[in-house]
């Protein structure tokens, strides 16, 4: 350590302030922040005074400006370090005489136009939990810059609380690669900084900057600033040394600490002993997501212990909680409140809804905020990617939260009596308060983790609590006293104990226990469609357009209220509906609007009084068209339209199908050829499928055979050249008509209720005068879209002199970020 | 790269390796390179963020969580530069084993990314290369063949610019290096290039484009051929007859060919477009006896060429033909698509025309209206056919002289016309025209004079003084200024 003081005296402000609060630091888990500060610090100047090097030789490429662009408005380490190796590489290929080599030296670029020393390289062994949930070691050699990036996007940036003695042994692996990075950058003396203002270096003794900055390399000199970036507050040295006393409980606090569950309990009890302020802050944090867990996970075992099956709650498990994190508790909740209530669920917990509606329903509805709210936007903004806060800063911000949060537990008072139980094959506990005790239960549980009422009734938590033996290591079991889910991949459960151990199981039993939870939810018995009448199945087939609508709205592929008519393919998909044929084919290139178009028909077909099933073909379980339609309809496979007696389609009163994307089903030659043969099993064109498909050219339609021709209909327009029969019959969506254009780009720009925003500085009429080959590409929904969002408050866009795909200007800002 | 590059290359590289455009995540918590990135359930994560950007999306299926990139043309770009640089060292080998091996779905849209990115850079030989290769690999040569014609062509040329010179320059040397030893499969990529641009509407390019193929001799290849009379509308005004002779002419050495029949009815129509009626009509029977003489259910076909030739004796004035044809058509159209159908509602419009001919407007009428309510059933109140639909109506009314039902129908099809179309566009030409004659009809020759002069200016916009109907217009105008 004293080797990184020393040279942390010698190096400029923004890298040596840090490196001081890592040395007056006691506390590991904060040194861990600190090394990424001191990064961020080295990345940020260097980077900066970089930037104005080139701009000085106009090295500042097309694609460099966008990186740049984003960097000014949010940097991260990774974005800097890239930015940094293609300044140097442009420097380089100028062969510029500002170019240092000792610069590209620390930052592991290697260069050509000067000589400069070997890059050091420096290996890692890390230890990993495989898929079995063994432990691996993991050999990783890189620069020291990029060794230490990965750590902090490792270890870092995720948030997790780690304890003292794991946080000193991940600080001890990458404090060597942290003095051979200072080494490197001391030997970047050349840059030398001074305050822009007072003229005074930043190298040594000075205490803090004001943003301004000059750097005087060789005989130049160049000035940056950046108030968000740059400023470096003077460092309270008495805060440095200082360490808090834990905090002396009040009658709640011992209440929480005393009978709360201990998940809840111990983590609060940590939160108010410990004695480092910043640590503080996120053991705050650790106690609101367990806070989050306890309201969802009993939320979620009320709903699979009770003989319910409501699709709206499958439906926010599978979106919220399979990886949840601290906004999805709360949707999910929400959402699964409101349906349990619908449907007069008898609850266990017979407070938890009441609970729910006083303190974020109703706050939500009155205010428009909720103490959740603050509290996730709390962590969201100071725990997650930003720097160490000032000791000062870490008490104002303890002393917003903490009582937010205790508010909220206080009023969770009834949790006390639900007893929560642990039994394994001899020994029962009690998991209440912050320490566990063993307890004689007068019942067996039928769960090994379960809460009691207090009439001794049992309610399952498992597998949402388990416990660290049945499936861990010993390395966590002999850690944690009580696992708590935190995510799932359908093979794999994380789990976090309250003692900040984490885990990772494939273990079967468990899993198969989750998944059979859910499969049980979502298993309905099948049944013969005679069996139904007309008011059921055509509830049936709302549940399942409205499923299939609601996964479309969450993945934005179709947006709430804005949809521009497309009148050509809208004619065509109404005029068929009486023909004979039972194959419409939609054909076009991706993101030409196949999607928005099917919902928009299925809207006007069930407006029409046609039944219609929307169905999307990446989401088919099988390439076979009638056992989707089983799975989705739960029926049994033996049903047939034919047999019903309750609706009767005919030809000019057909059952539509409308299948979007069937391309992308896992097997999709398999699925049109089932399509063929099911369509084939019902002529007459009183079941009729829509098939939307995406392809670049015509030329790369599945092909039917010439005998099903009579079955497709034939929508071609421009006379018959085509080979195959459904290139031939297929209706081409065509690219957006420049009204059209017109018209999605006014209706994008209007739209309020869409939180993405969408409003360039410029009208579409002044982008075509402006650049042509942008322009031209709009005709596209998808690409207009993408580029509304991209030059959202932006001015037209800078010319690069020649055709450039919107693709790759949205993949530049996607991998800018 | 950064954080989210890395995440977004390696996925598409995990894709490509896995041949699975979707992937379970549980995968990718174990890769090296990712791992951490996809374990990690904060909202900052790269992984998380998108996620939330909508870049990248998870589902479950089977109980088990997978990750799918959202939008399927972004997820071809990223593809694209990942098979760039695996295949940087290797070519059009390599891209031809990928296409032909690997059963990623997206990898052919992959490896056209990859091939425009190529040409971005100004590699073509690859392309042509793979071009050479043939069979299966031909589909995935068409997008970035059109690319490198729009990409050559000028794209980003401004508006102003009238110039095609430069543009047509570097265009002929992209064609000679494509024809150079040229075999069939050139010819089919061009062909389906130049589809695809008429797919994606770069009409501007297309005729610059066709003004070179029109001087290039290559008519021993059918899809040479092809490629000309399927493009005849992008020729030049002063070389399409001659292109059209030229090709009847050579198009005789493939009289055998399956398609031969289907080359003669588009040859016909070309010449019906350019009003040559005795060699449309030839052409078109021409087209039927082939068609009848291979057997099978050609109806579709039949329909179309019955369709064609009742419009040339329409315009030759030759009732029996013309009702011949007519109903024929109708009933294959009927037997082919049922009653509600566009078709179906032409067909009833075509019959109105008979008794038009033959001066039977009320029996007109009748069937005016029944072809538009199919149109309106199947088009809405507000679309071009509907507009035409009240409008033949209204001109059935005014024969009969009913003035005041015509200008009713006359003025909707003008309010549904101006709905859907800017003021210049020619239908409502047609629009003005019928109220013109209404007010003529009535007597009222100064308002009639003003709505044809609207309806001229309309005509002249769009076409030219030349144009038929322009003539027409002056015709009636001079009428009204001499009386």
């Amino acid at each position: 350590m004293s080797q990184l003081i020393k040279n942390g005296f010698e190096l400029p402000l923004h890298v040596s302030a840090p490196l001081i609060r890592i040395e007056s630091s006691g506390n590991y888990f904060k040194k861990l922040h600190l090394i990424s500060d001191v990064l961020l610090g080295c990345l940020r100047l260097y980077g900066h005074a970089l930037i104005k090097l080139a701009e000085s030789e106009g090295a500042i490429s097309e694609t460099l400006e966008q990186s740049v662009e984003t960097l000014m408005i949010k940097d991260s380490h990774g974005l800097w370090s890239s930015t940094i190796a293609k300044l140097i590489q442009e420097l380089d290929k100028q062969k510029s005489v500002n170019l240092s080599p000792e610069i590209a030296t620390l930052f592991g670029v290697s260069i050509k136009s000067i000589k400069q020393s070997s890059i050091k390289r420096m290996t890692v062994r890390n230890m990993v939990i495989d898929g079995k949930g063994q432990k691996q070691h993991v050999e990783v050699t890189n620069t020291p810059l990029e060794l230490l990036i990965n750590f902090r996007n490792k270890f870092v940036g995720h948030g997790t609380v780690y304890s003292e003695s794991e946080s000193k042994k991940i600080y001890e692996t990458y404090e060597p690669i942290l003095e051979v990075f200072l080494e490197s950058l001391n030997a970047c003396n050349s840059f030398q900084f001074k305050d822009a203002l007072t003229g005074l270096s930043l190298h040594g003794a000075i205490q803090s900057s004001n943003g301004s900055i000059l750097l005087e390399y060789q005989t130049r000199s160049f000035s940056f600033s950046s108030i968000d970036q740059l400023i470096v507050e003077e460092i309270q040295k008495d805060a440095i040394n200082a360490s808090l006393s834990s905090i002396e409980w009040d009658e709640d606090d011992s209440s929480i600490i005393e009978s709360y569950p201990y998940f809840l309990a111990h983590p609060y009890k940590r939160a108010l002993d410990e004695e480092d302020s910043f640590k503080r802050l996120h053991l705050l944090k650790e106690v609101f997501l367990n806070y989050l867990k306890y309201l969802g996970l009993l939320t979620a075992s009320e709903y699979f212990n009770s003989n319910l099956k409501i699709g709206d709650i499958n439906r926010a498990f599978k979106n919220f909680l399979y990886r949840p994190q601290f906004g999805h508790w709360n949707a999910f909740m929400r959402s699964a409140i409101q349906a349990l209530n619908e449907h007069n669920h008898r609850w266990f917990v017979q407070e938890l809804p009441g609970y729910y509606e006083a303190n974020e329903t109703l706050p939500y509805a009155a205010h428009g905020e909720t103490s959740i709210g603050k509290l996730i936007g709390f962590r969201n903004h100071y725990l997650g990617h930003s720097t160490v806060p000032s000791e000062e800063k870490c008490l104002t911000l303890w002393q917003e939260n903490f009582g937010l949060l205790k508010e909220l537990l206080v009023k969770l008072d009834f949790s006390k009596n639900y007893t929560i139980v642990s039994s394994d094959k001899t020994v029962s506990w009690r998991l209440m308060g912050d320490e566990i005790t063993q307890v004689n239960l007068r019942q067996k549980l039928k769960s090994n983790v379960a809460i009691l009422n207090s009439a001794n009734e049992e309610l399952s938590i498992v597998p949402f609590f388990i416990l660290p033996g049945e499936a861990f290591t010993k390395d966590v079991s002999s850690r944690a006293k009580l696992m708590v889910y935190e995510q799932n991949t359908g093979s794999r459960i994380v789990f976090f104990s309250p003692e900040s151990i984490h885990g990772e199981t494939s273990n079967q039993h468990i899993l198969e226990q989750l998944n059979l939870l859910i499969r049980d939810k979502e298993k309905q018995q099948p049944v013969s469609i005679k069996d139904l009448n007309e008011s059921s199945w055509k509830a049936l087939l709302k549940e399942n357009n409205e499923a299939t609508i609601q996964s479309l709205l969450s993945e934005k592929k179709v947006i709430k209220g804005i949809y521009q008519e497309r009148q050509d393919a809208e004619v065509a998909l109404r005029s068929w509906v009486g023909a004979r044929a039972g194959l419409f084919f939609l054909a076009s290139e991706a993101g030409s609007g196949k999607t928005n178009l099917l919902v928009e028909m299925n809207r006007q077909y069930i407006e029409r009084g046609l039944d219609t099933i929307l169905l999307r073909g990446n989401r088919f379980r099988t390439p076979h068209i009638w056992e989707e339609l089983c799975y989705r309809l739960n029926l049994i496979p033996e049903s047939s339209f034919e047999e019903v007696s309750f609706v009767k389609y005919e030809q000019e009163n057909p059952l539509m199908i409308l299948i979007d994307g069937a391309n992308e089903n896992s097997n999709p030659k398999a699925l049109f050829e089932s399509i063929i043969q099911f369509l084939d099993q019902h002529k007459g064109g009183h079941i009729k499928i829509v098939l939307s498909w995406r392809v670049n050219t015509k030329n790369e339609l599945p092909q039917a055979d010439e005998k099903h021709e009579s079955i497709i209909y034939s929508d071609a327009k421009e006379g018959d050249r085509e080979e195959n029969v459904i290139a031939r019959s297929c209706h081409w969506l065509k690219p957006l008509n420049k009204v059209e254009v017109e018209g999605a780009w006014n209706k994008y720009v209007s739209d309020k209720q869409d939180k993405v925003r969408r409003k360039p500085n410029f009208s579409y009429e002044e982008l075509t005068y402006h650049d042509r080959s942008l322009s031209d590409q709009l005709d596209n929904p998808l690409l207009l879209r993408l580029f509304l969002e991209l030059n959202n408050g932006k001015g037209l866009p800078k010319s690069r002199g020649g055709f450039i795909s919107i693709w790759t200007l949205y993949h530049e800002k996607l991998i800018s970020q | 790269m950064t954080g989210n590059h890395q995440l977004l290359y390696r996925l598409a590289e995990l894709m490509l390796e896995h041949e699975q455009h979707i992937l379970p995540v549980d995968l990718l918590f174990d890769d090296e390179q990712i791992g951490d990135f996809v374990k990690s359930i904060q909202i900052d994560s790269p992984y998380q963020q998108m996620l939330l950007e909508g870049v990248l999306t998870e589902s479950v299926r089977y109980e088990k969580l997978f990750v799918s990139y959202t939008v399927e043309g972004y997820f071809h770009h990223v593809l694209g530069e990942v098979i760039y640089h695996q295949t940087e060292e290797f070519g059009a080998d390599a891209l031809k084993q990928i296409v032909e091996e690997n059963e990623l779905n997206g990898v052919k849209e992959g490896v056209e990314q990859c091939l425009i990115m190529q040409i971005e850079l100004g590699f073509n030989d690859v392309l042509f290369k793979l071009i050479d290769f043939g069979d299966t690999i031909l589909k995935y040569c068409t997008k970035p063949l059109s690319y490198l014609i729009l990409k050559e062509y000028g794209i980003n040329k401004n508006l102003s610019d009238s110039s095609f010179k430069i543009e047509a320059n570097k265009l002929k040397s992209v064609l000679n290096k494509l024809m150079e030893n040229s075999t069939e499969n050139d010819y089919k990529v061009l062909f389906n290039s130049i589809n695809y641009l008429q797919q994606i509407q770069k009409n501007k390019c297309l005729v610059v484009l066709y003004n070179i193929l029109s001087c290039i001799e290559k008519y021993e290849s059918l899809n040479f051929i092809k490629i000309l009379l399927f493009g005849t509308a992008f020729i030049d005004q002063n070389r399409k007859i001659e292109v059209l002779e030229i090709i009847e002419f050579e198009i005789e050495k493939f009289s055998l060919n399956k398609e031969y029949p289907e080359f003669i009815f588009e040859l016909g129509t070309q010449h019906l477009r350019l009003t040559n009626f005795e060699k449309s009509i030839a052409l078109f029977e021409k087209s039927k006896e082939i068609f009848y003489l291979y057997g099978g259910d050609y109806s579709d076909k039949l329909e179309k060429i019955y369709s064609n030739l009742g419009s040339v004796y329409w315009y030759t004035g030759n009732l029996e033909k013309m009702r011949q044809c007519y109903e024929t058509s109708y009933n294959l159209s009927i037997k082919l698509y049922g009653e509600i159908h566009q078709s179906t509602a032409f067909g009833l419009h075509n019959l109105a025309l008979i008794n038009v001919m033959e001066e039977d407007y009320n029996k007109s009428i009748l069937i005016f209206k029944k072809s538009l309510d199919i149109t309106l059933r199947i088009c809405g109140n507000v679309h071009p056919d509907t507009a035409r639909g009240y409008s033949n109506l209204g001109s059935a009314y005014l024969r009969l002289s009913e003035s005041k039902k015509a200008f009713d129908l006359f003025n909707i099809a003008l309010t549904i016309d101006k709905q859907v179309f800017h003021e210049f566009h020619p239908n409502l030409g047609l629009d003005y025209d019928d109220l013109g004659d209404v007010f003529s009809k009535d007597g009222d020759f100064s308002k009639a004079k003003e709505y044809y002069e609207i309806s001229r200016s309309i005509f002249l916009n769009n076409y030219g003084p030349e144009y038929s109907h322009v003539k027409l217009l002056d015709e009636k105008i001079n009428e009204l200024n001499d009386l």
